[in-house]
């Protein structure tokens, strides 16, 4: 059921969107993980038990929340855990701070559960991951999942307050709180936040709540598709300068068939604004000059669509090539300055549909596998851009093309500095000295400490 | 070789690099570094080193690390939990001429800095693109950049727009064998600019920060509201926050706070009031407008006693002047003034104010209270006269009892003063052994030798690297958690 409140205008991003892939991420995920031994843990403690009998038995073992990653990255870091830990029973909200618009959840809590919940109290999690009916909370906060709003909303990162984790010596720890301000010993909570399982496996998770806006409205205004890269990004980052503060701003790119998006050739600039009813009113005629388009506005069941599709935009569009083409398309991330990720967006929207956040500094696309050292190519061309891979074909690396797939894995998921690396591993063997967590996308990782 | 030896060494090593001002040996050139704001902790250093850039630090802390001589980073001292304080003596290295804005990237809204760069200059650079730095300690015209980092400094307008470490893009650090790194949110693997933001120096030097610049607002509007007490007030900031309305800052000063700004600068609050609510709201202008009228609608339902509102740029900062100076104007009352940063969930401030002023009462203290309302942290402000031994029993006891009181409420020990030496021994009414050894793990991670910053964050407990290097023994015994607490 969506998330209901009185005003339907003003649901943030709608709960449920039609799923533009069907099924396939469970599909995907069920073939990929069909032989490995599943741990059904019920509570935290048997989380811990579970983490130490298999670093005692010199076993590795991997969590899964919702699965609607695994179909994207096994691949990308070979060799599959020996047994998976299935977070589903660990279900539920601890205890919802209504007047402090906080929330302590279990991790295999989904985002969309965590809404219904507290919709009758207009209030919901600011952060938009795809899939919100299958993802949990715990996948979303492991792998740092950006979102899609602006600052300070826009990363899981500055939305978990605190939170709980097993470690594989069968040790269970907290970090952090439960107040939305704390500098009470180290942030542990962020150093968590986006290691992907690595460090510990995370059991709940206190978390920082808005108030559910009174409306909310979606203007698209439609770019000239002419323009050059330099002046595309100028183009709108003035034509932002004079937005205000959108909640959301997307590029939106030509040829996806993204549902709710007005049809047409170029590239479109979609604005949401939110809040009381005067935020979400805020004239934008001043906007259309500079971008040099009438402001469209689209409304209700679309506008849901049209974000629906913009949040799931990364792992449901390669997924749709793949299907409709039969070849192999990869999603790709771009991050860096606003301008600079503009124009590798308009770079890439040569090669496929590509997608940028400029008050994010994010660009995405989805991309046909002999496309991509041209779109890395472009992407060098911007200082300060680092790319990574975000979501593989589960038949990559064809039989044959592995050197060309650890290439590939060594250029899209990016190193950092010998420095931080040589830190990251000492954290691991720190917090996981059996080694019983596989490095995921870190490979790094795996190198023995300097 | 004695530790005398060792700084000697140091001093014929470094002295060409930094030149003669910029090691320091004498004891009355390093006595001023003897403590931070806090001044109920005092170590004097035996050398204080000030290097201008990240190779000189670099250099600093390879011949510190070779020699054996433990190190203490310091930016303008205006900490106020002895983190800057060095408790192991040996070398502070003070970044205060450090203090270039590197670059502003305006279409980028970011600003590339020295971080012995002051708060405020950032703000001022950045003004001429209408862009500002939003962390704003209340020290902001004096405290750098660096020690906004390594204290993830907050500030009242933080509520909205968050902590230092919301604004922190990237971060150049100094590591513990003088090895530089630089720690980006663009780079894969762990957040380790998020882990090193808020370690007290006790994981590296920082050097060098990219930050994020935020668009000045169309419109300001600073409201004051005095109430009959803080109960009321502490009402009107729930609901308004219910309300779903995001002031950018929501401060309170109970009566004795606003009877001490008074007297020290005149404000213009009113006195006879039992407490005083600053609320700033921000944004597009009819948006400002309609959560004005929302806000004053709350404030009187509440029982506020009047509404002000500042009429322009003047009146606004005469208005803040009294909540950013309120410290300062409590200092001038008493030789001594000891200032707590409890975080309690916002919900419980009007209980949690009421035991407060309880508590001071009982141990016969003059407590004043400034506090950001908006994120439930509190700041009870205790006046004392330091050479007074009894009162000074009385000001620890209390402030033990006040750090519980948050704590059992779901509250946490420190909102944005940081642990320092000050809370160091009370984090188990936190954290349990395991919590407490997953974060000695991740320090020996990044200062194995235990050389960053000795004796700070962490209880000190046998077998750690720090208990080798000479810190000092903990302060208080076995410290159990409290029932209540949310961890």
């Amino acid at each position: 059921m969506p998330v209901a409140t009185p005003d339907s205008s003003g649901v943030p991003i709608p709960d449920r969107t039609p799923d533009p892939i069907g099924n396939a991420t469970a599909e995907a995920a069920a073939t990929t993980t069909a032989d490995i031994e599943t741990l059904r843990p019920t509570n935290e403690a048997e989380v811990a038990e579970a983490l130490a009998d298999t670093a005692r038995a010199g076993r590795t073992v991997a969590a899964r929340g919702g699965a609607t990653r695994a179909a994207d990255l096994p691949n990308a870091a070979p060799g599959p855990p020996d047994a998976l830990l299935d977070l589903s029973a660990l279900a539920g909200v601890i205890t919802h701070w209504r007047e402090d618009l906080t929330v302590e959840v279990r991790a295999g809590t989904t985002v969309g559960a965590l809404n219904r919940v507290l919709a009758p109290h207009r209030q919901f999690l600011p952060l938009d991951p795809p899939f919100p009916d299958r993802a949990t909370l715990g996948g979303v906060v492991a792998v740092g999942e950006p979102g899609i709003r602006r600052p300070p909303g826009a990363r899981a990162r500055d939305l978990v307050l605190g939170l709980g984790a097993a470690l594989s010596d069968g040790t269970t720890i907290r970090s952090g709180g439960r107040v939305v301000k704390n500098v009470t010993g180290y942030e542990l909570t962020k150093l968590f936040t986006g290691s992907f399982g690595t460090l510990g496996v995370i059991t709940r998770m206190a978390l920082r709540l808005a108030a559910l806006p009174e409306a909310a409205r979606t203007w698209v205004f439609a770019l000239p598709a002419e323009d050059p890269a330099e002046r595309f990004a100028a183009r709108i980052l003035e034509g932002l300068a004079l937005a205000g503060q959108p909640e959301a701003a997307a590029l939106l790119p030509p040829g996806t068939g993204l549902a709710g998006m007005p049809d047409g050739g170029g590239f479109r600039l979609a604005l949401r604004f939110e809040g009381l009813r005067e935020e979400a009113d805020r004239p934008v005629s001043h906007l259309a000059e500079v971008l040099g388009s009438p402001p469209e506005e689209v409304r209700g069941g679309a506008a849901e669509q049209l974000w629906g599709g913009v949040r799931d935009f990364l792992p449901a569009v390669p997924r749709r090539k793949r299907t409709e083409s039969g070849e192999d398309w990869f999603g790709v991330a771009a991050r860096g300055g606003r301008a600079a990720t503009l124009r590798t967006a308009s770079r890439w929207a040569e090669f496929g549909p590509a997608l940028a956040f400029p008050d994010l500094n994010r660009a995405l696309a989805a991309l046909p596998g002999a496309a991509l050292p041209n779109a890395l190519e472009a992407a060098s061309r911007e200082p300060g851009v680092v790319v990574s891979l975000d979501s593989v074909p589960a038949s990559w690396p064809r039989p044959g093309t592995e050197p060309e797939a650890e290439k590939a894995r060594q250029v899209f998921f990016p190193e950092p500095p010998a420095p931080a690396r040589a830190l990251m591993r000492r954290l691991r063997q720190g917090l996981d000295p059996a080694g019983a967590l596989p490095p995921g996308p870190f490979r790094w990782l795996r190198e023995p400490p300097a | 070789m004695t530790s005398e030896d060792r700084i000697e060494s140091l001093a014929r090593d470094l002295r060409p690099l930094l030149g003669d001002d910029g090691f320091l040996l004498r004891p009355e050139q390093v006595l001023p570094y003897e403590c931070d704001g806090s001044t109920a902790f005092r170590s004097a250093p035996e050398a204080v080193a000030l290097p201008r850039s990240t190779g000189e630090t670099a250099a600093v802390v390879r011949a510190a690390a070779a020699a054996g001589v433990p190190f203490t980073a310091r930016g303008a001292g205006t900490g106020l939990s002895g983190g800057a304080t060095p408790l192991s003596g040996g070398v502070v290295v003070s970044l205060t001429r450090m203090n270039r804005i590197l670059e502003i990237v305006p279409e980028e809204r970011l600003a590339r800095c020295q971080t012995g760069v002051v708060n405020l200059e950032i703000s001022r650079a950045a003004a001429p693109h209408g862009l500002f730095f939003a962390p704003d300690p209340s020290s902001q015209s004096a405290c750098t950049l660096g020690g906004n980092i390594a204290e993830n400094s907050g500030g009242p307008h933080c509520f909205k727009l968050g902590s230092a470490t919301a604004h922190l893009l990237s971060v150049t650090v100094v590591l513990d064998d003088g090895e530089v790194v630089e720690l980006s949110d663009r780079d894969g693997g762990y957040d380790l600019a998020g882990l090193f933001t808020g370690s007290e120096g006790t994981l590296g030097i920082a050097t060098e920060a990219t930050v994020r610049l935020l668009p000045l607002p169309e419109r300001v509007e600073t409201l004051l509201a005095p109430f009959a007490g803080l109960v009321p007030g502490c009402e009107a900031v729930s609901r308004i926050v219910a309300a779903g309305i995001v002031p950018v800052a929501m401060e309170m000063l109970d009566r004795a706070a606003v009877r001490v700004v008074e007297e020290g600068l005149g404000a213009g609050y009113p006195e006879d009031a039992g407490a005083v609510l600053l609320l700033e709201l921000d944004g597009a202008a009819e948006v400002v407008e309609r959560q004005r009228l929302e806000v004053e609608g709350i404030l009187r339902d509440c029982g506020a006693l009047e509404i002000r509102a500042a009429k322009d740029a003047a009146e606004r900062e005469q208005l803040w002047r009294g909540r950013k100076a309120a410290f300062g104007a409590m200092g001038r009352i008493s030789t001594d003034l000891y200032v707590q940063d409890g975080v309690v969930p916002r919900s419980r401030l009007p209980e949690v104010i009421a035991e407060v002023e309880r508590i001071g009462r009982r141990h016969r203290l003059r407590v004043a209270n400034v506090f950001h309302a908006g994120d439930g942290n509190l700041h009870p402000c205790i006046s004392y006269d330091g050479r007074d031994a009894d009162e000074k029993e009385r000001v620890l006891a209390a402030s033990r009892e006040l750090l519980e009181l948050a704590v059992r409420v779901g509250g946490v020990l420190s909102g944005e003063h940081g642990v320092g030496i000050e809370k160091r021994d009370l984090l188990p009414l936190v954290f349990s052994e395991d919590d407490l050894e997953a974060m000695h793990r991740v320090r020996r991670a990044w200062d194995p030798e235990g050389r960053l910053n000795p004796g700070k964050i962490l209880p000190l407990t046998v077998g750690c690297g720090e208990a080798a290097s000479g810190a000092p023994a903990p302060g208080p015994g076995k410290v159990a958690a409290i029932p209540g607490a949310w961890i």
